[in-house]
């Protein structure tokens, strides 16, 4: 369920709609300049799309080492009934749209291969305690017993391990924000990640 | 031992339905539609060269060589437009015959793994219950096998269900794919008549002689799309080249002709720009007045030029084997529709609708987030999704016109339109359709599904709303979807530190949809993270958060897509 709103919400409710009606209705480049000195983590200009796709897969395969030989990573949709995954995106980091071109966040979806019918749950569970043992946090979502996993590593990546109802399990990645002038990449992004002890 | 053959006329077995690929059959609709954009591409360097000719060349011979020019280029056109015909009729038997076939094979699947066999022509026998060890006994064997011969008879109905329903999509998509191969070949073999209205039907003569009208009503006009020929696609283009933005022409003759306009519209503002860069006054001083209107008409002749450049850039930027991109509507007035897989074929059509600022130069944007909606879909088990990302409206330009309700209200009969056409062009059983507002978009959302207007939705998503136009989900008018019942169609969402949806408080776009007394579907978006004191805690960056893959929101849209909103919390 969505918070009913701030902690403090009674406090703060006039302030806030002041904000709302009053400082964002000064003008577009106000909200600007207010956005750029908020709580949004400061994007390394350093941080490449390479960069993020090569620490994302590390990531993956560092979750892979920790689970059954038989799994591994691809596009390959593990059901019939489901699609097969695509590359990398990348998403903006904001939604000012008064400022063009600005920070992205690399996101890579892949489906779990190798795993037996019947023992999906076995695998998803699986995943979610290589993420712990990773030592990375973990959040079960709300109305997804065992089906959705959040994990967030100290380096700013998120992975999901998600299991839906029709039995494919999936693991989605995304890296910190990097700078739009960084969006370019040379290295072609795998389809497969294989068990490193495989 | 119960064998039960089918009790339907089959004209399939499953050795063949299980060889089929229709991802080839897709992938030759891909190829039909490469060819067709290739023969656009040739057509257009012929005319330039010809016309670069003439340019010192006159005479007769001149007169000879471009009438003829022009002949190729009317069958080149038509042909073209033939070619993406045949490959929407493909992709949609590729999208048909894979439901088909996946129905037949889960049914076969199903059956073997209650223990039954099943012979290459559908026939199920039921296994035989065991009579040896001590827990065994004559009456209870009996009662056990009666139990596993009516499961039996149950998978043998279903795959022979299956096996039916699989023939007749065969044979349906077969017939079309033969008339669209036919037109192909009529259209590039047959010589075009003299005179610009010789060979079209009677009723685009009418329409080009302003003796007649495209029906406005979408399910009315693709019916008599249905009926043109590719030289009366042709000859309604080259009257009007928006004939693409209708609703209710097919997605994949939607693309066709609005990528090739998105040529002509990217040409003509590059143009314009050049154009005034190249007459800018000379002198400021004495002519004050000129200089600032042409630094407006400037920039607003660049601004368009680079409007048009990003929609191109976004339809262009499919890595990865991302789903192909649809050119569903462009104009001059910075609006674009722009859809991740095609609508027309899909089993779940999302239509994301954005807020405040959104404008052309930002389209690439909302396209990736278009893209993380759909990779959510995926994960969440959708077979096959296609996300629109809606430009069809005049957002307002910044957040203090964001206050003003007209947006939305200008806006809300396109966006019941689209959807209306998105329902008409569908092949197939209709899809699962959500519609997905954020932030202001969330207000037009509810325009169009009020006041008149009834949104062709199954499902509302909205994100972040600062009111959308109601008080109640009951307010909301979905199409064929009970009112009282909407509580389990409108969804709604807010991270905890948005500001955003504050300004519901205020009251002029009516509750908060997150509250309970709107009597949404609420789900969960991260918080956003806490602000500054000065702030009160509120974080505007909050308001963007909603499609990061680590945040329950998009999880949840994602669900909500695949048509499993109902267990979203």
């Amino acid at each position: 369920m969505t918070p009913r709103g701030h902690p403090n919400r009674a406090r703060h409710t006039l302030v806030a709609v002041g904000l709302v009606t009053t400082v964002l209705t000064a003008t577009a480049c106000a909200t600007t300049t207010l956005g750029a000195s908020m709580t949004r983590p400061t994007v390394d200009t350093n941080f490449t799309r390479d960069a993020a796709q090569t620490r994302m897969f590390e990531h993956f395969t560092e979750t892979l080492r920790r689970v059954p030989t038989t799994l591994s990573l691809g596009r390959a949709a593990p059901k019939p009934v489901l699609q097969a995954e695509f590359g990398g995106i990348t998403v903006p980091c904001n939604d000012d749209s008064t400022v063009h071109n600005g920070p992205v966040n690399l996101q890579v979806g892949f489906w779990v291969q190798g795993v037996a019918a019947g023992s999906e749950t076995q695998a998803y569970r699986a995943v979610v305690q290589a993420f712990r043992d990773a030592g990375w946090s973990t959040v079960p979502d709300k109305g997804y017993p065992d089906e959705v996993t959040r994990a967030y590593t100290p380096d700013g990546y998120a992975i999901v391990a998600q299991l839906n109802p029709e039995g494919g399990l999936s693991l989605t990645g995304s890296s910190p924000c990097f700078p739009a002038a960084n969006n370019t990449t040379t290295t072609p992004q795998p389809t497969t990640i294989a068990h490193p002890a495989g | 031992m119960l064998r039960l053959a089918p009790t339907l006329t089959v004209a399939l077995t499953l050795p063949v339905v299980r060889a089929w690929d229709p991802t080839a059959v897709g992938t030759a609709g891909a190829g039909m539609a490469t060819t067709s954009a290739t023969l656009d591409g040739h057509l257009n360097a012929l005319l330039r060269a010809v016309d670069n000719t003439t340019v010192s060349w006159r005479g007769l011979g001149a007169d000879a060589a471009l009438a003829a020019v022009h002949r190729i280029d009317t069958t080149g056109n038509g042909t073209s437009t033939a070619l993406i015909s045949l490959s929407d009729v493909l992709t949609g038997a590729g999208t048909e015959l894979t439901g088909a076939r996946a129905a037949v094979l889960a049914a076969v699947e199903a059956a073997l793994a209650d223990g039954c066999t099943v012979t290459d022509d559908g026939t199920v026998t039921a296994p035989t219950v065991s009579t040896s060890g001590p827990a065994a006994s004559g009456p209870d064997d009996a009662r056990r096998q009666a139990g596993v011969d009516a499961g039996a008879r149950t998978h043998a109905d279903l795959i022979s269900r299956a096996l039916s329903a699989a023939a007749t999509t065969d044979q349906v998509w077969a017939g079309k794919i033969r008339g669209a191969v036919a037109a192909v070949v009529d259209t590039a073999t047959t010589v075009p008549q003299a005179g610009p209205l010789a060979g079209l039907s009677p009723s685009v003569r009418d329409i080009l002689t302003g003796r007649g009208t495209l029906p406005t009503d979408p399910t009315a006009l693709h019916t008599f799309w249905a009926g043109l020929t590719p030289q009366d696609k042709e000859a309604l283009f080259a009257a009007d080249p928006f004939l693409g933005n209708h609703d209710g022409i097919p997605a994949t003759d939607r693309n066709h002709f609005n990528t090739r306009h998105l040529l002509v519209l990217q040409a003509d503002a590059t143009a314009a720009a050049a154009n005034l860069e190249a007459h800018r006054p000379a002198d400021v001083v004495d002519d004050t007045r000129g200089m600032v209107d042409w630094a407006r008409a400037y920039d607003a002749a660049r601004t368009s030029a680079a409007g048009f450049d990003a929609l191109a850039a976004a339809l262009g930027d499919g890595p990865n084997g991302n789903p192909p991109r649809y050119l569903l509507g462009v104009d001059n007035a910075d609006k674009a529709i722009i859809s991740t897989g095609n609508p027309d074929t899909a089993r779940n059509v999302a239509t994301m609708v954005p807020g405040t600022s959104a404008t052309l130069t930002g389209i690439g944007g909302d396209v990736n987030r278009a893209d993380a909606i759909t990779r959510a879909a995926f994960h969440a088990g959708s077979p096959s999704t296609a996300v629109v990302t809606w430009y069809g409206y005049t957002a307002p330009p910044s957040i203090p016109e964001a206050t003003e309700g007209h947006y939305a209200h200008d806006g809300a009969g396109a966006l019941d339109r689209f959807q209306d056409g998105l329902r008409a062009t569908h092949d197939g059983p209709p899809a699962h359709n959500t519609v997905l507002g954020h932030s202001y978009g969330t207000t037009l959302v509810g325009a169009a599904a009020q006041d008149g207007h009834h949104l062709n939705a199954d499902d509302v998503v909205l994100v972040a709303s600062p009111g959308a136009m109601a008080e109640h989900a009951s307010d909301l008018s979905l199409t064929g979807v009970d009112p009282q019942t909407n509580g389990d169609h409108v969804f709604a969402t807010k991270a905890q530190y948005d500001p955003v949806p504050l300004y519901a408080e205020l009251g002029h776009f009516g509750v908060d949809p997150t509250q309970p007394s709107f009597g949404a579907h609420d789900f969960t978006s991260a918080s956003g993270g806490e602000g500054p004191w000065y702030l009160a805690g509120w974080n505007f960056d909050a308001h963007s958060s909603y499609w990061e893959p680590g945040n329950p929101s998009l999880i949840g849209m994602g669900k909500i897509v695949a048509g499993h909103g109902s267990g979203v919390q």
